[in-house]
């Protein structure tokens, strides 16, 4: 009996395996065959045929909770699919792309029809009804092309090109799948974890708002190019946010927050590690409410550690290792200058000698922890490679896509969301400058002899640049300075540490002027390492790219000592506290 | 700008079996009490207490499946459960709501819907209520601040009637409805659907879906009113589109509106009637286009209902003779003649169903918790009432029930079910004739017949012109010389209200009913149109805004 269960249930996968595998060739087919229809047949009389053409499907089926106090306030889930088509007119050379039309670029065409950038389509997907989206997508694509061609050659009519650099690196045909099943969403499972972790702040009247929030999104990306290059790959992506918001005695707005991310909802932190991790939120807010402000603006030496240290590296020099080419407009080339501190830096010092960076994308654990920042194939179909971007202190290269620059030429296969972006960063140094959170401590306060300051700083929690823009800003708009400034590095938990060694907690204080050239600076490091999981903001813009806002991104760094830095008091006017008490003062009075 | 184009957009919902009605009910009615009593009695002795304190929860569980091409877009759920709060300070005379003259960027009606827990918990609701409630508190303080202020520096106003009309507490309670929703069944059907309206290859645009939705409205303010309404809402639109050689996108749809999905039109029906849409398209993709004219016209009934909607029903929302920038079309037209005299002009919330059609703008209490009251408006050509919400205006210090808002808004009067009758009418079929006779008369070739409408939209304000726009999607030539009718397209019908109003020759004895979303200030509200055909001696029509993209390069594949 058994042995026939097992053969009913071996019939059942192979069943399933080779339905997935047939609408695999489906859309695959029907891709390539869109692709080499409009190669041969699609132009426009005194018009350039298109030189490449590539299409991007994603099917996506994300499921959402979020909860508060123990009940749920909302829990959805959202099959979509989605068709990017890129299409270029011109050569390799030059093409239609590396081109910003504010007109076509940021509001698209005024014609309804022209939809061929994240355009929805049908989930349920066949050779005809595939072949009927691309047509439309295709036709709509390659008329913008051709408009933003010529768009791009009457600009140069009356200018002189510098650059030379390509606009797009011409490889060889590859085909790659990294496809497996994705782990089913236990639905019910999930909201009950929402309910129990976000019912520990039932006890906690002193704080006005808690959330939390859980998010599991798998897809299955199918591409294909003219050149043969086509791939089929699963990504996942789960997390889970942990946020809550107080006001101090003198009204100051306070909150924190947690989260933890990984590729599989069931490689999330366990039920009593997340309940642990909404009770230190909760403690930490109490402690905070109570904790004296810092009295003056400081100039010293600090200490970052733990999470602070990950947040610091992510949110001020990592984006800068990414590679940014600044397209052509009407106006000239448009140099941003956000995270464009390295582009032509290749060559020079940017951090201590002792210290050195590598992206590591191929790594999927770091000592069993999942790293989100995981990926074999970039959004390209390029390979994803280990690249040494910093060594002993000296630039090496940076993380390029197929839009070569002058001074990265090739893809080191990082084409993520929309550009080329981060991956898994880690930042390590050598045996000599590791140093034992006592011995960092020790040297913090020996420097602050020096400069005859009376304490040092030590900051062990920063807010996260994601939950702050997207969650903060939705669940606890109350609770965000007026005067907020992006610039400044906004700080969760900050210590004075005093010569005796004593270390008390203060608020009121952000991070200001820190810089990537604040980097050379680094004394010493820890000798642990932080693991930072996080969704990191698309370094080129997603509005230029249409790419993705955020992408699941790691760094890893140890504990950083700084010779100088500046922790600024918050100056901005505080919100008047509610005037009744929450009513879970009276509930947990009874 | 009024628009009421949203077939589009219609509002779902969804429902599941809940089988703790009165508990849940009492949960959510609990907490809104305990908060409201709470509140007023803790901020009674500060310097700006709250005079008037109401909160709205929408309990909402919404159903949306969507179909192209034969296949399903979108087959999603969702519940939620959303606190609007009322919080006046000051007095029914003048509150922090009173309108503050002369500012550019005034957009005093947008206010934050609050989310609330979705499951019965009491505190977690309590909690919610609370911080919400504070908030608003604080805002309304800095607003009375600022309509003080500027009531001291600006001139006396046209209309100084009360901010608030005072209203007896009502108490209303409905048993939350439910509804089974067959998702298989619904997929199905609309595959079946998509697929009949993707079967040219120059069909190319698509979209079929149908949306549920179950919602339970709880009000309680500080008055006493204490309100559980409950309503199921449930349509079918059908939507495709072609382009002609030139460029222009021709859509065309199909809407179904019922208080119970089971009540709506069965497969059969729907499947002829996207045959039957198919088949229009396909003439108007060829169809000649339109020049600008001016002549006389027959509108439809569902075109005539559209028609009143925007030229007229707009201009009869009272809460507009309060805004200094605001034409007020009709308020020196009380009790005289405005329409001819076989004309009335009524809006009634409180029918479900006219001539057995369901008719989506019914409703019991309006969002401001008063009574809904059926308004005539027109009694023979004579204009006699507004529609009005709790913001009252000369001579009409009353709500009649017609104070309302999509969730997270202000309430403003808006329209309800709007009902056109004719004592005198003609066969319909004897419009033609008479459309033809007209032209004779003017001297024209042909007249046209406005069949059927997409939406439209007009103006209230004084600082552009009173027009409106009526967006036609089916028009025909009808030629005095008898040729056949001639389908046309390219045209929007225009005009002013007043001028408009009375060139109405004759109407029809038929009587056609348009269920729409109408968007407004207050956001997006369902509402009917039901009008019998009119003819009209001089309408005037101008180029429709037109798409430059050129149809698709290659064939279809």
């Amino acid at each position: 009996m058994k042995k026939i269960y097992i053969i009913i249930a071996i019939f059942l996968i192979l069943i399933s395996f080779s339905v997935k595998a047939s609408e695999n060739e489906e859309i695959m087919k029907a891709m390539k065959d869109e692709i080499n229809r409009s190669m041969k047949e699609l132009f426009l009389e005194s018009l350039q045929k298109p030189y490449y053409i590539e299409y991007t499907l994603k099917i996506y089926d994300p499921y959402h909770i979020t909860s508060t106090l123990g009940t749920l306030t909302s829990s959805s889930k959202d099959k979509k699919a989605e068709l990017n088509v890129n299409i270029r007119v011109g050569d390799y050379n030059f093409d239609n792309s590396n081109f910003f039309d504010i007109s076509l670029g940021l509001f698209g065409s005024t014609d309804e029809e022209e939809n061929y950038k994240s355009r929805t389509m049908p989930y349920e997907l066949d050779y005809k009804s595939l072949r009927r989206e691309l047509w439309l997508a295709t036709d709509a694509a390659y008329k913008q092309a051709s408009e933003i061609l010529s768009k791009k050659l009457a600009v140069l009519k009356n200018r002189t090109r510098k650059d030379s650099t390509p606009d797009f690196l011409q490889i060889a045909p590859e085909k790659s799948y990294d496809t497996f099943p994705y782990p089913q969403f236990n639905l019910n499972k999930f909201e009950d974890l929402c309910r129990a972790v976000s019912t520990k702040f039932d006890s906690y009247s002193n704080l006005q708002i808690s959330y939390m929030g859980l998010e599991y999104i798998p897809e299955t990306v199918y591409y294909s190019n003219s050149e043969g290059r086509e791939y089929i790959k699963t990504n996942l992506y789960s997390g889970i946010e942990i946020l809550a918001a107080a006001q101090a005695g003198d009204g100051m707005p306070l909150y924190d927050m947690y989260s933890a991310y990984s590729k599989s909802p069931y490689d999330l932190p366990r039920e009593d590690s997340l309940i642990k991790a909404a009770l230190v939120v909760a403690e930490n807010l109490t402690s905070l409410q109570k904790a004296p402000l810092l009295e003056e603006t400081y100039s010293g030496p600090v200490l970052f550690e733990d999470n602070a240290s990950a947040e610091l590296f992510a949110q001020i020099f990592a984006p800068n290792l990414v590679v940014q080419r600044s397209p052509m407009t009407e106006s000239g080339v448009q140099e941003s200058d956000r995270y464009m501190s390295f582009q032509n830096k290749i060559g020079g010092r940017v951090l201590p000698e002792f210290l050195s960076v590598n992206a590591e994308p191929g790594k999927e654990f770091y000592d069993k922890t999942p790293l989100i920042g995981y990926f074999k194939i970039d959004d390209e179909g390029v390979p994803s490679q280990q690249v040494q971007l910093v060594k002993n202190g000296y630039l090496k290269n940076l993380l390029s896509s197929r839009v070569p620059t002058k001074r990265v030429k090739n893809s080191n296969g990082h084409k993520r969301g929309g550009a080329a972006m981060m991956s898994i960063i880690e930042l390590y140094s050598d045996k000599n400058h590791k140093k034992s959170r006592n011995e960092l401590i020790k040297q913090l306060l020996k420097l602050c002899k020096d400069r005859d300051l009376p304490y040092g700083i030590i900051v062990k929690r920063a807010a996260n640049q994601n939950i702050f823009y997207t969650t903060l800003q939705r669940v606890a708009p109350t609770h965000i300075s007026q005067n907020y400034n992006p610039q400044q590095f906004n700080l969760l938990q900050v210590y004075k540490v005093y010569p005796d060694g004593k270390e008390e907690l203060i608020r009121g204080c952000d991070a200001g002027g820190f810089t990537p050239q604040s980097f050379k600076d680094i004394l010493y490091v820890g000798n642990k390492s932080n693991i930072l999981n996080f969704l990191a903001p698309s370094v080129t813009s997603p509005y230029v790219t249409g790419g993705d806002l955020y992408v699941g991104s790691t760094v890893i760094t140890p504990s950083l000592l700084f010779e100088d830095g500046e922790i600024k008091v918050r100056e901005d006017d505080f919100p008047n506290k509610p005037f009744l008490p929450n009513p879970l003062t009276e509930v947990n009075s009874k | 700008m009024r628009l009421t184009k949203s077939f589009l957009i219609f509002l779902t919902i969804i429902i599941i079996p809940n089988f703790i009605y009165s508990e849940t009910n009492s949960i959510i009615i609990d907490a809104a009490k305990i908060e409201l009593n709470r509140t007023m009695e803790g901020l009674k002795y500060k310097e700006l207490p709250p005079y008037y304190l109401s909160y709205y929860i929408y309990d909402s569980h919404i159903f949306n499946i969507e179909a192209e091409d034969g296949k399903i877009v979108n087959n999603d759920d969702n519940k939620s459960r959303t606190l609007d709060i009322d919080l006046r300070v000051g007095s029914y005379k003048f509150d922090n709501t009173h309108i503050v003259r002369g500012e550019a960027f005034n957009m005093g009606s947008q206010r934050n819907a609050f989310q609330l827990p979705l499951d019965d918990n009491i505190t977690a609701i309590r909690n919610a209520i609370w911080f919400a409630t504070d908030q608003n508190y604080k805002k309304a303080i800095e607003s009375y601040e600022r309509v003080l202020t500027n009531t001291t520096i600006k001139v006396q106003e046209e209309d100084t009637s009360a901010d608030f009309t005072k209203e007896n507490p009502y108490t209303y309670f409905e048993n939350p409805k439910t509804v089974n929703v067959d998702k298989k069944f619904w997929e199905d059907r609309l595959r079946k659907i998509s697929s009949i309206l993707s079967t040219e290859s120059w069909l190319y645009k698509n979209k079929t879906y149908m949306t549920v939705g179950l919602v339970t409205k709880y009000f309680v303010n500080s008055e006493g009113s204490e309100i559980t309404q409950s309503e199921i809402r449930a349509n079918v639109v059908l939507t495709a589109s072609t382009k002609a050689d030139d460029g222009m996108s021709l859509p065309l749809y199909k809407v179904y509106f019922a208080f119970n999905p089971d009540s709506l039109p069965d497969e059969r029906t729907m499947l002829n009637d996207a045959r039957e849409l198919v088949k229009t398209l396909a003439q108007l993709r060829t169809a000649p286009i339109m020049t600008t004219y001016t002549g006389p016209a027959i509108l439809s009934g569902e075109a005539a209902g559209v028609f009143f909607h925007e030229i007229f029903g707009h201009r009869v929302e009272g809460h507009r003779l309060k805004d200094p920038d605001n034409s007020q079309t009709f308020k020196n037209f009380l009790n005289s003649k405005i329409l001819p005299e076989f004309l009335s002009v009524t809006f009634d919330p409180t029918i479900r169903y006219l001539n057995n059609f369901p008719v989506s703008g019914y409703y019991k209490y309006d969002d401001e918790g008063v009574l809904a009251q059926k308004i005539n408006c027109v009694e023979n050509g004579i204009f006699e009432n507004f529609l009005m919400s709790r913001s009252p205006v000369e001579k009409f210090p009353e709500s009649n029930g017609h104070g309302r808002k999509q969730a997270g808004m202000n309430a403003v009067s808006r329209q309800s079910n709007l009902i056109v009758e004719s004592n005198r009418t003609v066969p319909v079929d004897s419009l033609k004739e008479m459309l033809r006779e007209e032209c004779k008369k003017q001297g024209l070739e042909y007249g046209l017949l406005f069949k059927k409408v997409e939406g439209g939209f007009t103006f209230t304000s004084r600082s552009i012109p009173n027009s409106f726009n009526v967006n036609p999607l089916i028009v025909y030539k009808v030629y005095v010389d008898k040729k056949p009718d001639e389908i046309v397209r390219g045209v929007d019908l225009i005009g002013t209200p007043l001028t408009t109003f009375s060139n109405i020759l004759a109407s029809g004895n038929n009587l056609e009913t348009f269920n729409g979303i109408c968007g407004a200030e207050s956001g997006s509200v369902p509402v009917s149109a039901s009008s019998p055909s009119l003819l009209v001696s001089r309408i005037e029509v101008q180029k429709k805004a037109k798409s430059q993209a050129k149809p698709p390069i290659l064939d279809a594949p």
